[in-house]
């Protein structure tokens, strides 16, 4: 019996171009019905796996398992998997309808249940309006939408989303990711969605799966990993975090005694407003020398009399200084971790 | 005055001088006898005389073939291109650029130095033995159509390299995952795609060939009669100078042109809406 926990279990995956081993030795286990997202910045290997689970890119080492079956000697069209480009790849000699009835019309269904199935797909993505205009009449957003019916409808057991958002505006991005963690909720369908953007995988996902080098560098819920990098790179990566040494941290009197390493701050833990009890808590003193306000929230930077820099961020409320200002920010010395 | 209409003038004018006067002059002409009158007598000449009737056959034909070969190979060599890496690309077509305009004298003559009757091929054949190239005549209808092939499908591949690079490898990979196989994807996507292409490429191949004069001539001299072989002696006297039959000869060759040039418009706007 197929445990749900494995649903996709990838084992030792190796993958080379031209000598050059770009995945090396990736083992990962993806639960059903979730949402993950892979993570990592342009070159870590995240489309190149992605590839070869749906099997565009069949020269690998290694075993990929779904459901039970092993699929990596099977033909991409016998997986029963789906796949989302960055560019859409929406055919544009065909409508919206006979885009998102393609699959269907290779699997031979009849005219009826083509006309439902479709149909029915048109609605959830809101395009009933839209179903014989052609790809070049639509928005982005519009033809990532149809992209993502036309796999849907064939209930694929996965779908591999290959920075579908990319090529959006900002706007349009933060509405079809919500749109696709709809579908992928109402729908039950397992996703893998590649992203090179924290924010975007933090919002949507279930379980992200931090990639660089080729290599997996944490897998976990996005809060966990937020709040407990393994690496100096995952830490890096997906937040703004102060990274300090054990030095730094007793230079600027917060801790003592600490062993080697390096330590984390996240930015939004340092308060400016003194805590009604201290107890457990420890000041740092700057000068703010750096100040941006991004609309509900602000960033800014302490210069500390050591000379650390220090980011911190609080919400765009009861600011009650300005660039310049010597201030003291508050830390709860317990949230102060060690990397690794 | 509007800069459009600044604009639009000195090109009508062109267009009138260069293009409408004389087609018009050409049918009138083609309308007249010897004597100037008017006259349905050339028309007459050219449906009822095997010699002209015979004429508008090889042209359509030689054309047709040409048109065909030239256009099957075509649409394999510009697929290939596009699959070499970008720089041999670039280098490719500068070098079908200058095929493509490599036609009349000096083509024939460069084929008559390979497959004519002292030859190189004609020399390797008789030395190797090699039967069918030692038969092959270049002054033949086959050796016509060879000809034709040499700047029809340089040509080919100009006009059909750009429609085949726009084909986006993502389309593939897209219909392979939605579980279509390669003959699937060629038929429903690529060729409907590519088929407006094809035809406006099958029109220019085959009125390249129809208007072809020197190549023919420089090969075959009048052994071969064609429309524009034909048109070229009644104008320069070889055969009886007669001018308004040529003049006729003439209109039937832009109105063949012009039905196909219709007619595939026709189908290339059904299938592109």
């Amino acid at each position: 019996m197929v445990n749900t926990d494995n649903f996709l279990s990838v084992s030792h995956l190796n993958i080379s171009f031209n000598g050059n081993t770009v995945i090396k030795d990736l083992s990962f286990n993806i639960k059903k019905g979730t949402l993950t997202s892979f993570l990592g910045p342009s070159g870590s290997g995240k489309t190149t796996v992605l590839r070869a689970i749906a099997g565009l890119n069949q020269t690998f080492a290694g075993q990929i398992m779904l459901d039970g079956q092993d699929i990596a000697n099977l033909q991409p069209n016998q997986r029963n998997i789906g796949m989302i480009f960055q560019s859409y790849a929406l055919f544009p000699n065909l409508t919206v309808f006979d885009n998102i009835a393609y699959g269907l019309r290779v699997q031979k269904k009849s005219k009826a249940e083509i006309e439902k199935a479709v149909t029915d797909m048109l609605a959830v993505i809101g395009l009933t309006q839209r179903r014989d205009y052609y790809p070049a009449n639509l928005s982005g957003g519009q033809r990532q939408r149809v992209a993502i019916a036309r796999s849907m409808v064939l209930e694929p057991k996965l779908l591999l989303l290959d920075e579908p958002l990319s090529a959006l505006d900002a706007k349009t991005r933060v509405e079809l990711r919500n749109q696709i963690k709809r579908y992928q909720q109402e729908l039950g369908i397992t996703m893998i969605f590649v992203t090179h953007d924290q924010t975007e995988a933090m919002a949507i996902s279930d379980d992200v799966l931090i990639m660089s080098a080729g290599e997996l560098e944490q897998q976990g819920s996005a809060m966990d990993i937020y709040a407990n990098p393994k690496t100096m790179f995952v830490a890096d990566f997906i937040g703004n975090h102060n990274v300090l040494t054990a030095t730094d941290l007793s230079k600027l009197g917060l801790v003592a005694n600490q062993t080697d390493g390096q330590y984390i701050i996240r930015p939004e833990l340092l308060e400016h407003v003194m805590p009604a009890n201290l107890n457990g808590y420890a000041a740092i003193e700057g000068q703010v020398v750096e100040l941006a306000v991004l609309g509900n929230r602000v960033e800014y930077s302490l210069k500390t009399a050591t000379g650390h820099i220090v980011k911190a961020e609080c919400m765009n409320q009861n600011i009650n200084f300005t660039i310049n200002d010597h201030i003291k920010v508050y830390l709860k010395v317990a949230e102060i971790k060690k990397v690794g | 005055m509007g800069s459009k209409v600044k604009l639009f003038f000195p090109f009508s004018l062109v267009m009138l001088i260069g293009l409408i006067l004389p087609v018009i002059v050409m049918v009138i002409a083609g309308f007249q006898g010897m004597d100037g009158g008017f006259t349905l007598s050339n028309y007459t000449t050219i449906f009822t005389q095997n010699y002209y009737r015979m004429a508008i056959f090889n042209s359509l034909w030689i054309s047709l073939i040409a048109g065909i070969i030239g256009l099957v190979i075509s649409i394999l060599g510009a697929w290939a291109i596009t699959r070499l890496a970008e720089r041999t690309q670039n280098i490719l077509i500068i070098l079908f650029n200058l095929a493509a305009s490599f036609a009349g004298i000096p083509l024939a003559f460069s084929l008559i130095i390979v497959f004519g009757n002292a030859g190189i091929a004609k020399a390797l054949a008789h030395a190797l033995h090699i039967g069918f190239l030692g038969n092959f005549s270049i002054y033949s209808l086959q050796g016509l159509i060879l000809a034709y092939t040499f700047f029809e499908v340089p040509l080919g591949i100009l006009f059909l390299y750009a429609p085949m690079k726009e084909i986006k490898k993502e389309w593939f990979e897209a219909a392979v995952v939605l579980g279509a196989n390669r003959s699937f994807f060629i038929k429903t996507i690529i060729l409907p795609i590519l088929l407006p292409n094809i035809i406006e490429t099958f029109i220019i191949l085959f009125a390249n060939a129809m208007g072809t004069y020197e190549t023919m001539y420089a090969l075959t001299g009048n052994n071969f009669i064609s429309i524009p072989i034909v048109i070229g002696s009644l104008i320069d006297g070889s055969l009886n100078a007669n001018v308004p039959l040529a003049c006729a000869l003439a209109t039937i060759f832009a109105a063949v042109m012009a039905i196909l040039v219709l007619v595939g418009n026709r189908i290339i706007n059904r299938k592109r809406k």
